[in-house]
């Protein structure tokens, strides 16, 4: 059951950075000017599969530029992403290499000291081609014999030959498939395909690199993860990490792409190094729509029901189309099947997933990390299932989804926990309720111009990587607690705020855990220098890892106060507690059962200064041991025009299992823009590549790349948000997470509720109008 | 590479102040007339043009005229809000109305202006429909071989030659647009389709008719984004005009807009969904056209 008695959690305060960014005042990568600092540019082919013949700088070099190509930095393979263990992590990344392997890859790097003499040199440098045959489907990639798009891969030191482009491939059985599906009465099977959708954070990635004067270098990068991208810059440039720092400073959003530290940084850090100068990059839109997309998939899922609605078997086949590059194919084919794994109870499955290079951009995480896209196939089939069997939809998953007690896989294989909390039951009885789900109509006898459907579909992410035994995935956070001589706190942590109030909610944690108001904990600048390792926030971990360390180390920094007090009030630490005081706005000491015997925070904090006992100050890595499933549930109402196709997005009832929930309008913010950006998967975004040119058909223009806008998007007071009434015992205060979760099921939701409308089951996304008019006639 | 975030070309750049400054100006090789900036900057970002010369023509006051008596006047510099928030536009040209309010978000219609719409010659420029169906004409000025401005009117309908082509030739300048006042019993009405809210047009469509009591007396349509210009549909006219308006009997007319576009597949949308839909977005505006000139739309 969840504790009510919170001072804090689950109530709404001002975001401590909310002034700066709603005025203009919040300094971001690109907002910074350093003395004597250059601009840099990355030069980007045109081809998408093409070897260097000749790169001559000579003319550029005249103009006063520093250039850099593949001659001039280190040669040996990484890869940008340092989450998974160096066991898991495929290097096919050089800082600049020989060939380039996509239109829009980085060929060379130029500073100059003005923008206007970058621009003359960026078009003084010659380069000659050799063209190479270029793939741009998996198909078309693993038919080739020569010419691949990459000879080697390594892991760790050992080398790996490339065959047929494929980059790498996982195969999971579980139980015994064929005599699973023998069991089944029905058995269904499609092939899904989902699109390659664009991160189209706000902020274009970007880095300011400035050399230091004892030889090292201090970054500003837009990232995820501070110390991976310090550990890798470190290994790329010979550089003591001592001597590394790289700096926290708001990001205009990374939706995952920034999980990896990408070519931008250190392509920034190589330049300023050469040139001896503070160099700042900021990617065009254009680099960017080039540099980065969420993983798009091809699978067949077969899955198989006796006649009471009991899953007994399932077979998946997937096909991932990763790009030029790996970023974390292995561990995303790893999850594919995690997600799957864990949405229904199937004893008997299969799994078989391949990873395919091809000349496009890389494909990495993007919010949700293959479960939005696994979620559509799976609940397509859940809702087939249940409509061929006769049984309402929402009791066959009530029947067989993965809940209470069992296990979730939370990170693929490798990352399992047992789950302790589950709202599931309660979204989906709520959820249906609001929506009206006894009104859902018939989808085969309907008349008429304009179509109303309700449809839904549910689902989860993990929160967090953690397991009880460490897997392929690293996952702990350093946190510091200060208590200062005021009575006021500083929270130091590596975590990263994206947008959604994670820095907030660990500060929200440590206020609540030490019994001071809100306001008075303060979360301090940080840089590598100053703060633990936190291995980066992603994976729906912020409010449950990053949180869950500034918790537990409140909780140490607490029992070193509670200790000065209890010289002072002359009773045991064990007697003693602490509240805020929120009339006198003071956290206090008090002795338990005698209030009147109290002391405030502050004075404590004075006194032990001034008596040399030292300052109230803990600082500790720590790393959960579970994973908890943040479950999501959404109730969608569309309105389909037959004769247009277009599909109107009429009412939401969004449903989250969060576990106690710390700040209530920034998590249904979350359900907001989660909802946005899955229906925009589900109707809307995607991006395709030219065939002849291996570009991107919007030429990586935002004016053919399509997002839904406010208007798009149904009115607020018809988009209603539940939280489920759960407590989560593994995390910070009962908390887990919700952030992917948000996004999860959205694309199936809205799927579902289309079919209701027109009868037709896409397994194809995204759902254009086009697509309703064609399926309209073929059926 | 395309990159948006510079201008990688050199240019000289005027800004005169009289209409004769900007012509002599527009005589020199390689000049491009700058007005709002929302096509031409992004034209010259994507380097799909490279002026020698940019000549800005804020500065020509006559040019921002905006008046209403009998006929509408639109100087070349009247900027698409300055028509969204005319109330008597709205009131006597709703198909003008919702169109310019249909294009771009609320900065672009801030800086752009309708005259740029109509010289862009984009086959979807929302503008047009509309204009064409008010039987709009076009003011067009260069200066003669003795140095004077000259002068010639043409119907907007006359105007455009293709994608990105009009008839206007170096030196011209389109001066205003000229607008006839509407007839008693007349209505009109603008309908599109796109990918989102605040978007290009898959396919658009204007309609303009005369009411005299269930007979449609006469109509206009015209479509864009469904052919290399925005078209008149002359045939769909034809079979209309005369006819009782009745909405149970008139698709066979209406499905004769199909003969009238020739649609292409593009990045928006594809000929096969144009083809299709077109008769749907005339219908939809023929209905509220005639609900709007008096009409019994549930006939």
């Amino acid at each position: 059951m969840a504790r009510k008695d919170y001072y804090f959690l689950g109530k709404d305060f001002p975001r401590k950075d909310g002034a700066a960014r709603a005025t203009g005042k919040e300094v971001y990568p690109s907002d910074i000017f350093l003395p004597g600092m250059w601009h840099g540019k990355v030069l980007r082919s045109p081809y998408p599969h093409a070897g260097i013949k000749k790169i001559d700088f000579t003319k550029a070099e005249n103009l006063g530029a520093v250039c850099l190509s593949y001659k001039d930095v280190r040669k040996k393979y990484f890869n940008q992403r340092q989450v998974s263990i160096p066991e898991s992590t495929y290097l096919d990344w050089q800082i600049l290499s020989d060939k380039v392997r996509q239109v829009g890859d980085a060929y060379a790097v130029i500073a100059a000291e003005t923008k206007e003499i970058l621009i003359e040199a960026v078009e003084a440098v010659e380069v000659e081609w050799e063209i190479l045959p270029s793939y741009l489907t998996p198909e078309d990639a693993m038919k080739a014999e020569g010419n691949l798009i990459h000879d080697n891969y390594y892991i760790e030191d050992k080398e790996f030959r490339v065959k047929n482009n494929i980059a790498c491939a996982r195969e999971i059985v579980e139980g015994d498939v064929e005599t699973g599906f023998k069991e089944a009465d029905v058995i269904i099977e499609n092939e899904f395909v989902t699109p390659r959708v664009y991160h189209c954070q706000l902020e274009p990635r970007s880095c300011v690199c400035r050399p230091e004067p004892d030889g090292g270098i201090t970054v500003w990068p837009s990232t995820q993860a501070l110390h991976n991208t310090r550990i890798l810059l470190g290994k790329l440039f010979n550089l003591p990490l001592n001597k590394l720092n790289v700096v926290r400073i708001p990001g205009g959003g990374h939706f995952g792409s920034g999980i990896q530290t990408n070519s931008v940084i250190y392509h920034t850090v190589a330049v300023a190094l050469k040139a001896n100068k503070p160099v700042k990059i900021v990617m065009s839109r254009e680099d960017d729509l080039y540099d980065h997309c969420r993983y798009p998939t091809k699978y067949t899922l077969k899955i198989g029901a006796k006649k009471d609605g009991t899953l007994v078997a399932g077979e998946l086949k997937a096909i991932v189309d990763i790009g030029c590059h790996h970023i974390q194919a292995f561990a995303f084919l790893g999850v594919l099947v995690g997600w799957w794994h864990s949405l229904y109870r199937l004893e008997n499955m299969k799994y078989n997933g391949i990873a395919v290079y091809t000349n496009k951009a890389p494909a990495c995480a993007m919010q949700g990390y293959g479960a939005p896209q696994i979620t559509f196939g799976v609940e397509t089939t859940i809702g087939m299932l249940a409509e061929k069997l006769g049984i309402d939809p929402l009791e066959l998953r009530l029947k067989n989804y993965v809940g209470l007690g069992e296990t979730f896989w939370g990170q693929g294989p490798t990352v399992k926990s047992t789950i302790h909390s589950d709202g599931v039951k309660e979204l989906i009885e709520k959820g249906s309720e609001l929506i009206g789900w006894e009104k859902r109509p018939n989808p085969y006898n309907r008349k008429g111009r304009y179509r109303r459907g309700i449809g839904m579909a549910r689902g989860f992410h993990t929160s967090g990587t953690g397991a009880p035994v460490p897997g392929e995935v690293k996952d702990y956070t350093t946190a510091m607690v200060k208590i200062n001589e005021d009575g006021t706190v500083d929270l130091l942590t590596a975590l990263m705020d994206h947008g959604g109030g994670t820095l907030d909610a660990a500060a929200k944690l440590v206020a609540e855990e030490l019994g001071v108001p809100f306001e008075k904990v303060g979360v301090s600048p940080a840089d590598t220098r100053s703060t633990g390792y936190d291995v980066c926030t992603h994976a729906t971990r912020g409010v449950y890892c990053g949180g869950g360390a500034a918790y537990e180390v409140a909780k140490m920094a607490k029992q070193v106060l509670l200790g000065y007090a209890s010289r002072i009030l002359n009773a045991p630490v064990n007697a003693l507690k602490t509240r805020p005081d929120l009339s006198r706005n003071e956290g206090v000491v008090y002795v338990d059962g005698m209030p009147e015997k109290n002391i405030t925070i502050a004075e404590v904090a004075r006194r032990a200064m001034n008596n040399d006992w030292g300052t109230a100050i803990a600082v500790k890595s720590i790393r959960m041991v579970n994973c908890p499933p943040a479950y999501t549930t959404y109730f969608v109402e569309v309105e389909v025009d037959m004769e247009t196709g277009h599909i109107k997005i009429v009412k939401v009832v969004a449903g989250s299992d969060a576990g106690v929930v710390i700040n209530p309008g920034l998590a249904r913010g979350q359900l907001h823009g989660g909802f946005y950006r899955g229906a925009g998967m589900a109707l809307l975004e995607d991006t395709d590549y030219d065939r002849k040119t291996g570009r991107l058909t919007n030429n990586g223009l935002l004016v053919d790349y399509k997002m839904l806008g406010a208007e798009d998007l149904p009115d607020p007071e018809n988009f209603k948000v539940i939280f489920a009434d759960t407590y989560e015992p593994t995390g910070p205060m009962g908390a887990k997470g919700i952030g992917e979760a948000a996004l999860n099921p959205v694309p199936a939701a809205v799927a579902s509720a289309v079919q209701n409308a027109t009868g037709i089951w896409f397994t194809k996304l995204p759902i254009l109008p086009e697509d309703i008019l064609k399926g309209g006639k073929n059926r | 590479m395309v990159d948006t975030k510079y201008i990688g070309i050199n240019f000289n750049y005027y800004r005169p102040e009289t209409l004769k400054e900007v012509l002599k100006r527009l005589q020199e090789k390689g000049s491009r007339i700058l007005a709002g900036g929302t096509d031409l900057l992004v034209r010259i970002k994507t380097e799909t043009e490279k002026p020698a010369i940019i000549v800005e023509i804020t500065g020509v006051k006559e040019l921002h005229i905006l008046e209403m008596r009998n006929e509408l006047i639109l100087g070349a510099l009247v900027k698409l809000y300055e028509i969204e928030k005319n109330d008597s536009i709205k009131n006597t040209y709703p198909s003008l109305h919702e169109a310019v309010k249909s294009i771009g978000g609320t900065q672009i219609r801030n800086m752009a202006t309708l005259t740029g719409n109509l010289c862009n010659a984009s086959p979807g420029a929302d503008s047009a429909p509309p204009l064409i169906t008010f039987g709009a004409q076009v003011e067009i000025k260069n200066l003669s071989k003795k140095g004077e401005i000259v002068n010639r009117i043409i119907l907007l309908e006359d105007f455009f030659k293709g994608p990105g082509k009009t008839v206007l030739e170096p030196g011209d300048i389109l001066t205003r647009i000229i607008v006839p006042e509407p007839d008693k019993n007349t209505g009109s009405a603008f309908k599109k389709l796109s990918r989102v809210n605040l978007d290009i047009s898959k396919i658009s469509c204007a309609v303009f008719l005369e009411r005299d009591g269930n007979i449609i007396k006469s109509i206009k349509i015209a479509v864009g984004a469904a052919a290399a210009i925005p078209v008149r549909a002359f045939y769909t006219e034809e079979a209309l005009t005369g006819t009782i308006f009745n909405m149970n009997k008139m698709q066979a007319a209406l499905n004769l807009i199909r003969d009238d576009i020739s649609p292409v597949t593009d990045v928006r949308s594809t000929a096969e969904y144009r083809r299709s839909v077109a008769p749907v977005l005339v219908r939809d505006a023929l209905g509220l056209a005639w609900k709007r000139a008096g009409g019994d739309a549930l006939l």
